[in-house]
């Protein structure tokens, strides 16, 4: 394989640069069943199951794409965009 | 994305819904659906039979009723006229208004009253334990049905659609985001508008069926949706296991409420015709 | 009653849907069921008219769950039929005693069981009206003898049904349905309205456990009073319950209900029953029959009397034990094969004799066979009456 070009080496794939704050990906444990559902559709591998509980691998890698909020059956995930909502607002989850 | 917690009766979580079962995901659909439409708690009517789908009402902070086997559409009706302007919803289930609710889901569609029905399609009887249902697909396992069913089951969006209804929708919970925008219209229709959702039932149909657990049940659901025009181009044999997403029916007919408020109101005219 | 309003000729049905609409009806639901089709019909040209609300149901069944739905909506409701369509209607009314819906039911009794006899008068459903639906509920039933008190009656179960958060079974039978006699329709009658909510919202307890056994209740739509209604064992709150403290409590309160305002719901009419040493116990359009055989006993000197209830649920045990006390033997004429006559023996737990006559041929029981029995009754007892 070619060397790659060192000019491109560091540039992140994620569209979210470094000087923005990455989200906070709370989650309610004593709410979550352990589905597994936001795992699958978090297409950033933000999250793992450990422990039959969802867990936040890297919160960096997450888009704000909102879905594994959406498919979270029990309101146990949420995701606070502290670019938007720079105080990291009041927005427990659910 | 929504604040839920405000339209959520939060003492009474967590939410008794088996692990990986798709009826929060419907539930927070509403919600969206309901918050994006700017509607007021106050307004709000929700009316549920009995099954798992029929739990949502508690848990969500409006006018709440939850009824009998079936029933919900008749006691919905009752609540819509006597206070027309108020929106209600019924939540229901595939056995709950096709079996026994049959007649007053066909009725209800024929009559095009201003109700919105969210109804959660599981393919069988969860909360009772997996008995089978009008929705279980022909062939599918059920705790009543353990050598398969023999039994068609019911297209329900075209069953609606066979009775009159005005807007008729079908998703799936794997599509949450599109989900809400359906429930969203449904709402806003006048008349009677439903949106059938499938919902995976891992416990029971999961289980009986082999068909894994709600991950893969819902990776299922993605697989198969799709939308009517793109099933118009499918194989028959295609066909078979394709689940028709999106608006089925969008019609505009008279709706009941309101024909019910412009006869009354001829009746009290002066020329009215008056009986001795 | 005195009344400016003109002498009349009315049927027991159309005076029910007159009375109903006196009494502040404004949503009906219903299905077509012989003898009990008039009402409907009547109410089918009044409602639209006052403002209300009118709907023939896909099914019996439907037309209780809308009359539910509109009750809690804040509209005084009703429905009415007969036997078959009482049989469907049952869950519902259950529901209705459950979740505390005020509403009333109303039952013009033809023959049974099943379809049985549709143009022909029964008291058959007379213990149905009780225990129809499943589980220990209470119920009251009431029971008019004449059109003219089918009015009163139906703006009575009106007021209880509102008074006491409950469903109100108006049992009338066939020939009270469809006779006709002459009314004067009163110009006014007093309306008794459901005990509104006297908290704020956030303090509001749908199913509280009140000093009377009766909970304020809101209505759908009223302004910051989102409550819940179910049918499952619920708490104050009205939420569901597991918990054996909180069951307990809703049944006896429920149950109790009623039993303790019994002395203001239980309603009879004396006849001839002061020195009386044998009586008839006799209810609707029996009791039309039991009067004038009384009164032709009477006339030929036998000390005979009648108690006539108008409320056959809660039933009238006190009433009917006193009466047994002093007499020997109470005759229990009905259009049924004695299903009023066990809660008479019962009530009066062998202070006298208690003797029923069923008919059940679809034909009314006349005043000369009340009157035989009476004179049998009146024999058997020798030289003495009292037995």
């Amino acid at each position: 394989m070619a060397e790659p070009d060192l000019a491109v080496r560091n540039v992140k794939a994620a569209p979210v640069t470094p000087a923005k704050a990455s989200p906070e990906i709370r989650i309610k444990v004593s709410w979550c069943k352990g589905c597994g559902l936001c795992v699958e559709y978090c297409s950033r591998g933000a999250l793992e199951m450990k422990d039959a509980l969802v867990r936040v691998v890297d919160a960096e890698k997450c888009s704000r794409c909102m879905l594994c909020e959406a498919i979270c059956p029990d309101f146990a995930i949420t995701v606070v965009d502290r670019n938007v909502d720079p105080a990291g607002g009041d927005k427990e989850t659910p | 994305m929504t604040e839920y917690s405000k339209y959520l009766r939060l003492d009474k979580f967590p939410l008794i819904w088996c692990p990986g079962c798709g009826d929060g995901i419907v539930l927070k659909a509403i919600l969206r659906a309901v918050d994006r439409i700017g509607l007021d708690r106050n307004e709000i009517c929700m009316v549920s039979g009995i099954g798992c789908s029929s739990r949502t009402p508690g848990y969500v902070d409006v006018n709440t009723l939850h009824t009998t086997h079936g029933r919900a559409l008749t006691f919905a009706t009752g609540v819509k006229m006597a206070r027309p302007d108020l929106t209600v919803i019924v939540v229901t289930g595939d056995g709950d208004a096709t079996a026994i609710g049959g007649n007053h889901f066909i009725h209800a569609a024929r009559r095009n009253i201003d109700i919105t029905v969210i109804l959660y399609n599981n393919w069988i009887y969860g909360m009772t334990g997996g008995q089978v249902s009008p929705a279980t697909p022909m062939g599918a396992r059920a705790s009543t049905a353990p050598f398969g069913s023999i039994e068609p089951n019911f297209d329900i969006a075209a069953l609606a659609a066979g009775a009159g209804a005005s807007f008729v929708a079908r998703e799936t919970v794997a599509k949450p985001l599109l989900l809400d925008r359906l429930i969203e219209r449904a709402i806003r229709k006048k008349g009677f508008s439903l949106v059938e959702v499938m919902t995976p039932c891992p416990t029971t149909y999961g289980r009986l069926n082999n068909a894994g657990d709600a991950v893969e049940m819902t990776l299922y659901l993605r697989e198969h949706a799709v939308s009517k025009a793109k099933a118009e181009t499918l194989s028959e044999e295609q066909r078979q296991d394709a689940i028709v997403t999106g608006v089925l029916v969008d019609l505009d007919k008279p709706e009941y409420a309101e024909q019910y408020a412009r006869l009354a109101e001829r009746l009290r005219a002066p020329a009215a015709f008056s009986r001795a | 009653m005195s009344s400016a309003s003109p002498v009349r000729v009315m049927s027991g049905n159309e005076v029910c849907a007159e009375a109903a609409m006196a009494a502040g009806l404004r949503f009906f639901a219903g299905y077509p069921i012989t003898p009990s089709s008039e009402i409907a019909e009547e109410l089918a040209v009044r409602l639209p008219r006052a403002g209300g609300v009118f709907m023939q149901m896909e099914d019996e069944i439907a037309a209780m769950g809308a009359v539910v739905g509109a009750s809690l909506a804040g509209v005084k409701s009703m429905t009415a039929t007969s036997g078959p369509g009482f049989s469907l209607k049952q869950e519902n009314i259950g529901f209705a005693c459950m979740a505390e819906v005020p509403c009333v039911v109303v039952n013009v009794q033809r023959g049974g069981p099943s379809t049985g006899l549709p143009t022909m008068p029964a008291q058959g459903d007379v213990m149905q009206a009780r225990w129809g639906t499943h589980g220990d509920h209470p119920i009251i039933a009431l029971t008019p003898y004449s059109v003219a008190e089918t009015f009163e009656l139906t703006v009575r179960a009106f007021n209880l049904a509102e008074a006491f958060r409950t469903p109100v079974i108006l049992l009338m039978d066939e020939i009270i349905g469809h006779v006709n006699e002459k009314v004067r329709l009163p110009d006014s009658v007093e309306v008794v309205e459901r005990k509104g909510p006297d908290t704020t919202p956030d303090q509001y307890l749908p199913y509280r456990h009140t000093e009377d056994g009766v909970p304020p209740m809101a209505a759908f739509g009223r302004a910051g009073y989102r409550f819940h209604v179910t049918g499952l064992a619920h708490d104050e709150t009205g939420f569901p319950t597991n918990d054996p403290v909180e069951i307990d409590r809703l049944n006896r309160r429920l149950n109790g209900k009623l039993e303790r305002h019994r002395d203001a719901i239980v309603d009879v009419v004396r006849h001839a029953c002061d020195d009386a040493e044998v009586a008839v116990f006799a209810y609707g359009s029996v009791s039309r029959a039991a009067r004038q055989a009384v009164d032709e006993a009477r006339a030929k000197g036998i000390p005979v009397g009648l108690l006539r209830s108008r409320t056959l649920w809660p039933f009238p045990d006190v009433e009917v034990r006193e009466l047994g006390e002093k007499v020997g033997t109470i005759l229990v004429p009905e259009m049924n094969l004695g299903q009023m006559a066990h809660e008479v023996e019962w009530a009066v737990r062998g202070a006298c004799h208690v003797v029923p006559f069923g008919r059940v041929d679809g034909l009314p029981i006349r005043p000369g066979q009340i009157l035989e029995l009476i004179e049998q009754a009146v024999s058997r007892a020798g030289a003495g009456v009292r037995a």
